[in-house]
């Protein structure tokens, strides 16, 4: 009806992004290896929301995992070994409009970046953070990450790790102000891309662990998860993945369950028997550190100016 | 500023607020009786008036000084002098006070008796009577002390003149002191001399413990053997008067008793007072009032020391606001319109992140507590590189951990404040301690070559002015920028001009033009390195920075060429920047026998000690640069106007006298250590690690000792 | 209670000539006849001499405009207080006094508002507070209860509230109440989108001025050789590109317009007479005096609104040019073009409201044209008009108000579709209210029809006029209407019957209590019908005749059975209205004929809304019937269905027991929405049969399998079968391995997810390759289609675990 399509001048220049325009560099990982897989997922998701490319920051630490930005069309952030987190804080901090993507790696995160994972968990702020675990130092060839299984041999401990692997999970899951945790397997592009998707969309720190193959270096791990499916279990429920059953024949073992319910969450995550698949713990109304830190950007000069004479009011004599 | 046309006759005449004063100058040799000079106001507006009124106190003060000359003639010793002035003082108690020119005054204690409070409102008051100040505490290294312990010194030292003062000065005049045994920490750091007033509280001297009484009356031979001069004063018998536990209050009593020693403004003092207090309430702003006027009266009847120290006529102090160098680190971060600063507790950096955290939403910034030093610079990083420049905050242990951030910064050519507030080291070293020791790891402590600009601040107000330069060189030159400031700073409070900030000291508006897609990242500019960044959200502009090794592209390149002319670039950005720099300016003669090099927080105490050798006609000079990277320009030509050249530094540095040490061996101050390799000139060096500043004295003997030598190579 | 008097009749029996002549109007037996006298009532209505004595819905308490949302614009001055204090008092025991005395506050309260505007409601309450404290005179501890509790309920009203007493311009008070709660929060966020749009430009700009601005300022300036960094900055390549000419012109065009906008404290324009000088005091109101208000009001609007299209403009172009998506190539033509019929529904409701404030007569008579023209013209603009009931708005001069057929206003305003009409009433102000509201919440033209009950003084009301009024609604005079096109486009989504007594009867019906001669109780139920309201006006007085007391004759009948009587059957009767008189007694007053034309008009009218309204409309009444047939055939249709599923159910899982690689198939197939082609795994049986019979020969899964019925292979999925090899995009991965072992024959499709470009382009041995590297097990390479290829019976073994 009349009037009401008078909007629609601010829209008539709006750009429509394809794949194309988020995708960077030729991708350089292995053949086989799980990466190429989540990073097109990363270009769907951009494409599916239409984020603007020169908006969108895609922010990384060292490893196989970071090389992510260089094979994004949109501004990237490849800095230092462990280190992602702080800088992709330090940037939403005082951009709240910028759209944020951390790639690392079970190295990164959870080994050299460990502290910032923690904190970066507690501050919240709305990043979509992606962990490529292929439980092993690919880059440097083969050493043993924290995730890398107990019977699995590498260039460090070549008569396999000598301490059970930690469990990415339940430590995440034991932050406080932890807002949304999944984990997915790289090689089902249903649940990954749903999932990647909605960790996007979550106003928070969405942290997704993905369980990754490495071909090169220990190709076993993802092999037997394959070969056996009944070592994962697929958790689904209204407010978390929903797939069809063509996927569910995939993982004969699946359970609903409620990602609100973070009890739930945590005996799911602390069970190592089976490796849980979807969305574990999803609270959109936890607090966001970047609702804080963006205080005052408003300010006009004048006002910073007014500002400033009151400081220096304050030791005036 | 009306009154003071130079074609007009103002012989004698200076001006304060509107008021005319008439000023005499004091010969030096008279100036420890007289002062610098005698003043009085002519409580006057009008120039005309002035001009008739001046010429009756300029007459009195003539034949003043011409009395003490005659009474001079007969040079006394500085205890006899103290003595005897002590004696005419008992004659004219409580009439005229005697006019001096500056004195030292400390007030020392056990930790948690508020000693500092009582020193920082004198300062205060005496900031607002227009007198040069500079206040520095006297800080245990632990927290909570026990009592009556001899390293347990806690206390503060005001230095307040007729003149702009500049740093904390030699030994103290004047010493109120709650015990005994905390004056040893004093007296073994060199801060009293013979004739120095100790006024010391009486109460252990009939303690219920023997050990103590024991150990009061030995401390009393020790410090008559020092040569003290010591009154025993019932301190605690007069609070107890008013108050149950004096050690709550006490340090207002002894305000009381130094502001009427010192002829200072009771009223200003009790505003102070109130201030301090108005969170507690007026019942308790009542009693330090009460104690206060109590201290008053009892100096008053009790204590025959009586000055008056005249306000300095200096145009640094008709507009000023009195800060620590720390507090003008934040101000200067503020004034800088920097958008964030991240940080990570450390002493004795935190203060400043401290003010911040108060005040920085004045100017919509925000303070970060990261969960590391590293998370700090990282964050910091973080909002630079998306356009909003930051700042971290932080002090020798943490810069260690910052050098990787750095390292990337400098590659990355990410725009970063970093202010580092230099403490003792290595490694934890002295947390609460003065020293210059990070010069060297600030120029060169990152992976590979790491080329960024280091500037030094030399005064309190340049902690605050400098903030805002190196934001504007950061993002001029797409680089990290590090300010070194130091303990002594951090903690020296001293009346300094309040800035006078319009809009252009902050940045503009964010950039979010669309960016030319012709123009590379890093499009660097063959003759100055220089190129201009864009920033998150510039259509066209999209690029994936990297700390590997890249081209213009800022795509990952190893290769020979790529490698080498990101060195280049990166280098060239410090010789544009040093081009751009004014040389600096020699404190005295442009050439002559010696020449002092200091940077940093020395600047005082140098010129200072300076001044006093060429008034006694030696020929000596010195020069501070303030860039230390690149350095100022024309050093090197300075330096060859004199015949010796030599650095004055608070860090480490071979003595060249020491066993084993000799030209082969000898390791050089850090700034001397760069000099050498920068001018190929054979530059000495004096440096020690004390722990607290430089006193002009000291640097005085050290300039003799080296003109001597200079004469002795004759 | 009033009473029937027996007395004998003073007339003869044949008197009902006299009335019926009467009735049809006869000169003479009306002078034979007697017009009622003194202040005579319909009898429904008796109860309501004395208003003083009866609590009714005014005086209103008007909430501050910055209320919060859910408190209503207007509450009755009654509730509102017994409301406030049954919070902080809810027991009955508590507060006991001040309830007690409640009625007393609120008669005070009533009685202390003599002028017809609202006034400040905590000063005028405080002083009925104090009132009442001297007038019941406590003793100490009573009076401070008291004093606490009216302290309590002096915190119910809030700072800024009003009290509103009936009266003749209480519509237009109500009005411009909601217009500013609606207002001045609008006006509030249009400062804010102002400000914010003015910093968006001005940075815009000052990132211009940067790119020349100094290099050094403050402490830099004075260590830095500023010119030479300035010459150093400007020689880079700059990559941020420069505003163009005619950008910074746009900009700073823009950001003069809202630098130079001031909102001027005017919220609403009157247009017309407003006689009430308190509005003209007003500064939120400016009255605009005309003889043609319609024209004027649009007239006005289209000034105003040219005003804030400028503003509009300025802030669309800064949102623009905030995200640099302003393109000349659009953008300039449009905001060339641009008025306030492109407003947003948002911008155009910030456009100032303008009132029309006209006569019914002028609306009927000279008025008309430029009446139906503005209710035409889309523009928002507000009509309100005063209705006076028993009159007819298109009476010419020295006709009576039953002359002629009523002139409907509301009629014609629906008639005009696109206008918001209602028909409302001063005495039930929530629907008033609802009606602005509306109004203001719309961007269309409304009108709005007020009765305020009689109000001059010629009309020397007998009742309180807010009683009048109400009757008004009562008997139909003046049914209660709302009808809001931007509900929908039918009759049932847009009108609103809300407020109508009895709305499903043609007259409302209410029992009256008397005592008959012998001093018995009795009841009988009356009609309140058009005709007793008209009873109310002196000035129709003429339309009624006295039936003497006692008198009784079967020709006399009350109005509403005379109404319903057949026409031959009327042709005798002589219709009559229940009254009381002054001393309490019911009379009978015969009615004239010209009266009941108008009765059976205004009935007429109000069949005609109740059939809009969806009350006894017989369409409706059949579509209900008509739907619950479709309900009955939509349960039995979708019981079909649901066979049906559950038999295909069954066919795809017997067919899924036909062997391994048929299981394969049926997966994929059942996560593909592809279950049409379940039928065509027939011929697909035969190599699974094979496979099967390596295992066990007397396998009855494959007769089985093949005993099903197949339904006819659909022509478009001819090809699949198990020998082609095919590729299941959806469940690619995107790993990249299949392309690497063949560009030509795998390559991405949109998604970036593999498709099966060409099986050709390479050998079966690169094809199970594939499917052996594929981590999504969705490449299928069924049988090779090179049958020379070497080494096949190894490769299809290693193919059939993928087929």
């Amino acid at each position: 009806m009349f009037g009401l399509k008078g909007d629609w001048s601010l829209e008539v220049k709006d750009r429509y992004f394809t794949l194309e325009d988020y995708c960077g560099a030729e991708p350089r990982w292995c053949t086989g290896c799980g990466d190429h897989g989540i990073l097109a997922a990363v270009h769907r998701v951009c494409r599916d929301s239409q984020v603007k490319p020169e908006k969108t920051v895609a922010v990384s630490g060292i490893g196989c995992s970071s090389r992510l930005p260089h094979y994004m069309k949109t501004y990237g952030f490849h800095g230092l070994h462990g280190r992602a987190l702080p800088v992709a804080c330090g940037i939403k901090s005082r951009r709240p409009d910028l759209d944020i993507w951390v790639a690392t790696g079970d190295g990164d995160c959870f080994s050299i970046g460990a502290a910032h994972w923690v904190h970066a968990m507690r501050y919240n702020m709305d990043l979509t953070m992606l962990v490529f675990d292929n439980g092993i130092y690919g880059l440097t060839k083969k050493q043993t990450s924290p995730t890398t299984p107990v019977d699995v041999p590498t260039n460090t401990h070549p008569s396999g790790s000598l301490l059970p692997p930690l469990n990415p999970l339940t430590v995440t899951l034991g932050v406080t102000n932890v807002s949304f945790v999944a984990q997915i397997v790289d090689w089902n592009a249903q649940i990954r891309h749903q999932v990647i998707q909605m960790a996007h969309e979550h106003k928070g720190t969405g942290f997704v662990r993905i369980i990754q193959r490495c071909p090169v270096y220990v190709e076993a791990i993802g092999k037997t998860l394959q070969e056996e499916p009944a070592r994962m279990q697929l958790l689904t429920h209204e407010k978390g993945v929903q797939v069809d059953d063509s996927v569910k024949k995939l993982f004969p073992n699946h359970a609903e369950h409620d990602p609100t319910d973070l009890a739930a969450a945590l005996t799911i995550a602390a069970d190592t028997s089976v490796l849980p698949l979807g969305i574990l713990y999803r609270n959109p109304d936890a607090p966001r550190y970047d609702d804080i830190s963006a205080a005052g950007l408003e300010m006009s000069a004048a006002e910073r100016l007014a500002g400033m004479n009151q400081a220096l009011d304050h030791f005036a004599i | 500023m009306s009154g003071t046309h130079f074609s007009e006759d103002t012989r004698y005449l200076f001006k304060r607020d509107r008021t005319w004063w008439v000023k005499v100058a004091v010969p030096r040799k008279l100036r420890d009786k007289l002062g610098y000079d005698l003043r009085r106001s002519l409580h006057t507006h009008d120039l005309e008036k002035a001009r008739e009124a001046r010429w009756e106190a300029v007459d009195e003060f003539r034949d003043r000084i011409d009395k003490v000359k005659a009474a001079h003639a007969s040079s006394a010793s500085g205890a006899a002098a103290v003595a005897t002035s002590a004696d005419d003082d008992k004659v004219r108690s409580s009439s005229e006070p005697r006019q001096i020119g500056e004195h030292i005054v400390e007030i020392v204690s056990d930790s948690g008796e508020g000693a500092q409070k009582c020193g920082q409102i004198l300062g205060l008051v005496s900031g607002k009577m227009g007198n040069g100040v500079w206040t520095v505490e006297i800080i245990p290294a632990e927290i909570q002390p026990p009592a009556r312990e001899r390293q347990g010194a806690s206390g503060i030292r005001v230095r307040l003149g007729s003149k702009y003062i500049t740093n904390m000065g030699d030994q103290a005049d004047l010493v109120v002191a709650f015990n005994e045994q905390v004056l040893y920490s004093r007296i073994a750091n060199g801060a009293y001399k013979k004739g120095t007033v100790v006024l010391l509280e009486n109460m252990w001297a009939d303690d219920a413990d023997e050990k103590i009484r024991e150990q009061y009356q030995a401390a009393l031979q020790d410090f008559y053997a020092q040569g003290l001069v010591v009154h025993e004063l019932p301190i605690q018998q007069e609070c107890l008067k008013l108050v149950k536990d004096p050690r709550k209050g006490k340090n207002m009593f002894v305000l009381g008793m130094i502001c009427h020693i010192y002829n200072r403004d009771a009223d200003k003092a009790k505003e102070e007072i109130a201030k301090t207090f108005r969170k507690k309430g007026d019942k308790v702003i009542g009693i330090n009032h009460e104690l206060f006027d109590a201290g008053y009266a009892f100096a008053r009847d009790n204590i025959e020391y009586h000055f008056d120290i005249p306000p300095a006529d200096d145009k640094r102090l008709e507009k000023a606001i009195v800060v620590n160098g720390n507090q003008a680190a934040g101000l200067g971060v503020m004034a800088a319109g920097i958008e964030l600063v991240a940080m990570y507790p450390i002493t004795p950096a935190t203060s400043a992140s401290h003010y911040l955290a108060e005040e920085f939403k004045l100017t919509g910034g925000f303070v970060h507590q990261a969960e590391d030093e590293i998370a700090a610079i990282g964050f910091a990083i973080g909002a630079s590189y998306a356009g909003q420049t930051a700042c971290t905050i932080t002090s020798g242990p943490g810069m260690a951990l910052k050098t990787e951030m750095t390292g990337l910064a400098v590659m990355a050519e990410i725009p970063l404040v970093i202010i580092d507030v230099q403490r003792g080291g290595p490694s934890t070293g002295l947390p609460t301690k003065i020293e210059q020791g990070d010069l060297l790891s600030s120029l060169y402590g990152a992976q590979g070559d790491a080329p960024k600009v280091v500037i030094a601040a030399a005064t309190i107000e340049e902690c605050l002015l400098f903030v805002s330069m190196a934001r504007k060189i950061a993002e001029s030159f797409r680089t990290p920028v590090i300010i070194l400031t130091d303990a002594n700073l951090a903690t020296g409070v001293q009346p300094i001009p309040r800035p006078d900030v319009t809009e252009d000291w902050f940045p503009p508006p964010l950039d979010q033009s669309a960016w030319d897609k012709d123009v590379a990242a890093y499009d660097w500019d063959e003759n100055t390195g220089l190129s201009q960044r864009p920033i998150p959200g510039m259509q066209g502009g999209e690029y994936i920075l990297t700390g590997l090794a890249h081209n213009r592209q800022s795509k990952i390149a190893y290769d020979t060429a790529s490698n080498q002319e990101g060195m280049n670039m990166r280098s060239r950005k410090l010789a544009a920047l040093s081009a751009t720099l004014k040389p600096p300016e020699v404190h005295g003669d442009p050439t002559g026998d010696l020449l002092i090099v200091g940077w940093g927080s020395t600047l005082g105490a140098i010129e200072e000690a300076v001044d006093v050798a060429r008034a006694e006609g030696k020929s000596v000079s010195s020069v501070h640069p303030r860039f230390l990277s690149p350095l100022e320009p024309g050093l090197e030509d300075i330096f060859r106007g004199f015949k010796k050249v030599m650095t004055v530094e608070l860090n480490y540095s071979d003595d060249p006298d020491a066993p084993m040490i000799n030209k082969d061996t000898r390791r050089y101050a850090q700034l001397a250590h760069l000099l050498r390799a920068h001018t190929l000139m054979d530059i000495d060096c004096w440096s020690a690690v004390p722990g607290h500043p430089l006193s002009p004295q000291r640097i005085g003997k050290i300039i003799d000792a080296h003109l001597d030598k200079l004469e002795g190579a004759k | 209670m009033s009473t029937v008097t027996d007395r004998s009749p003073e007339v003869g029996a044949d008197y009902i000539d006299t009335l019926r002549r009467f009735h049809y109007g006869e000169p003479a037996a009306a002078q034979a006849t007697r017009r009622p006298e003194g202040a005579v009532l319909p009898a429904l209505l008796n109860p309501y001499r004395d208003a003083a004595t009866i609590r009714y819905r005014y005086p209103l308490y008007l909430a501050p405009y910055d209320a919060p949302d859910e408190a209503p614009l207007a509450t009755p001055l009654a509730q509102h207080l017994a409301q406030s204090i049954a919070t902080f008092a809810p027991g009955d025991d508590e507060a006991r006094i001040l309830k007690d005395n409640l009625p007393w506050l609120e008669r005070h309260l009533r009685n202390a508002l003599t002028a017809p505007d609202p006034v400040a409601a905590p000063a005028s309450f405080e002083a009925a507070a104090a009132a009442l404290e001297e007038h019941l005179d406590l003793g100490q501890s009573n009076r401070d209860t008291l004093r606490s509790d009216l302290e309590s309920l002096r915190a119910a009203i809030a700072e800024g509230s009003e009290f509103l007493g009936y009266g003749p311009d209480a519509p237009l008070h109500l009005l411009l109440h909601a217009i500013r709660r609606h207002g001045l929060p609008r006006r509030e966020a249009l400062r804010k989108r102002i400000a914010d749009s003015k910093r968006v430009l001005e940075s815009l700009l000052k990132v211009e001025a940067a790119r020349s601005g100094p290099a050094a300022s403050g402490a830099a300036a004075e260590r830095l050789d500023a010119s030479l960094l300035s010459s150093m900055l400007d020689k880079r390549a700059h990559g941020s590109v420069a505003m163009s000419a005619a950008r910074r012109a746009r900009i700073e065009q823009a950001l003069g317009v809202l630098q130079a906008w001031d909102d001027d404290p005017v919220l609403v324009r009157f247009i017309g007479k407003v006689t009430n000088p308190w509005f003209g005091r007003e500064d939120t109101v400016d009255v605009i005096d005309s003889t043609d208000p319609c024209a004027a009001a649009g007239e006005t609007f289209e000034r105003d609104a040219l005003r804030f299209a400028g503003l509009f403009a300025a802030l669309r172009t800064a949102a623009l040019e905030k995200e640099d998506s302003y393109d000349p190539a659009v953008h300039d033509s449009w905001f060339a073009g641009f008025d306030w019929q492109s407003f947003s529904a948002d911008e155009l409701r910030h456009v100032t409201p303008v009132v029309a404030i006209v006569s019914a007569d002028h609306l009927a008579g000279d008025g008309l044209p430029s009446f139906s023209r503005l209710l035409g013209s889309r523009r928002p603009v507000h009509i309100v008009s005063w209705i006076r009931a028993y009159d007819n708005p298109a009476v010419q001069p020295g006709e009576g108000p039953f002359d002629a057929y009523r002139f409907e206003l509301a009629y014609f305003g629906v008639g005009h579709r696109q206008a918001i009409v209602a028909q409302t009433s001063a005495a039930s102000h929530d629907d008033m209210l609802a009606g602005f509201e509306c109004a203001l919440d719309s961007n269309r033209t409304s009108l709005h029809l007020i009765n305020r009950g009689t109000q001059t003084k010629s009309e020397q009301p007998i009742l309180d006029p807010w009683f009048v009024a109400s009757a008004a609604v009562e008997s139909r005079a003046h049914p209660l209407l709302l009808v809001n096109p931007d509900a929908g486009d039918y009759a049932a989504e847009r009108v609103s019957f809300a407020g109508n007594p009895q709305a499903d009867k043609d007259w409302p019906v209410e029992s009256l209590e008397y005592e008959d001669p012998d001093g018995e109780r009795k009841e009988m139920s009356l009609a309140f019908t058009f005709a007793d309201y008209a009873l109310l006006m002196p000035a129709l007085h003429e339309h009624f005749r006295m039936v003497p007391k006692g008198y009784e004759s079967d020709d006399l009948v009350p109005v509403a059975n005379y109404l319903d009587s057949d026409s031959e059957a009327a042709e005798r009767l002589v219709p009559f209205v229940w009254a009381i008189d002054e001393d309490g007694s019911l009379v009978r007053l015969a009615v004239s004929r010209a009266l009941i034309f108008a009765c059976r008009d205004r009935l007429n009218y109000w069949h005609t809304l109740q059939e809009l309204a969806g009350v006894h409309n017989f369409y409706v009444e059949e579509a209900v019937e008509r739907v619950l047939e479709d309900a009955r055939a939509a349960a039995e249709a979708e019981r079909e269905e649901l066979l049906k599923a559950h038999a295909e159910e069954l066919d795809s899982a017997r067919s899924a027991a036909a062997g391994e690689a048929m299981g394969q198939l049926v997966d994929v197939l059942m996560g593909a929405d592809l279950s049409s082609m379940i039928g065509d795994s027939a011929p697909a049986t035969m190599p699974a049969a094979e496979t099967t019979d390596a295992v066990a020969d007397d396998e009855p899964v494959v007769d089985e399998a093949e005993a099903e019925p197949e339904p006819e292979p659909e022509p478009e999925d001819e090809e699949l079968s198990f020998d082609e090899p095919w590729l299941d995009t959806a469940a690619c991965t995107t790993c990249d391995d299949c392309i690497s072992i063949n560009k030509m024959m795998f390559a991405y499709n949109a998604d970036k997810q593999a498709i099966l470009k060409d099986p050709r382009a390479g050998t079966y041995a690169e094809l199970v390759e594939a499917a052996e590297t594929c981590p999504a097990k969705c490449i299928h390479p069924g049988k090779p289609l090179d049958p020379n290829e070497p080494g096949l019976d190894e490769l299809m073994a290693r193919a059939a675990p993928f087929n």
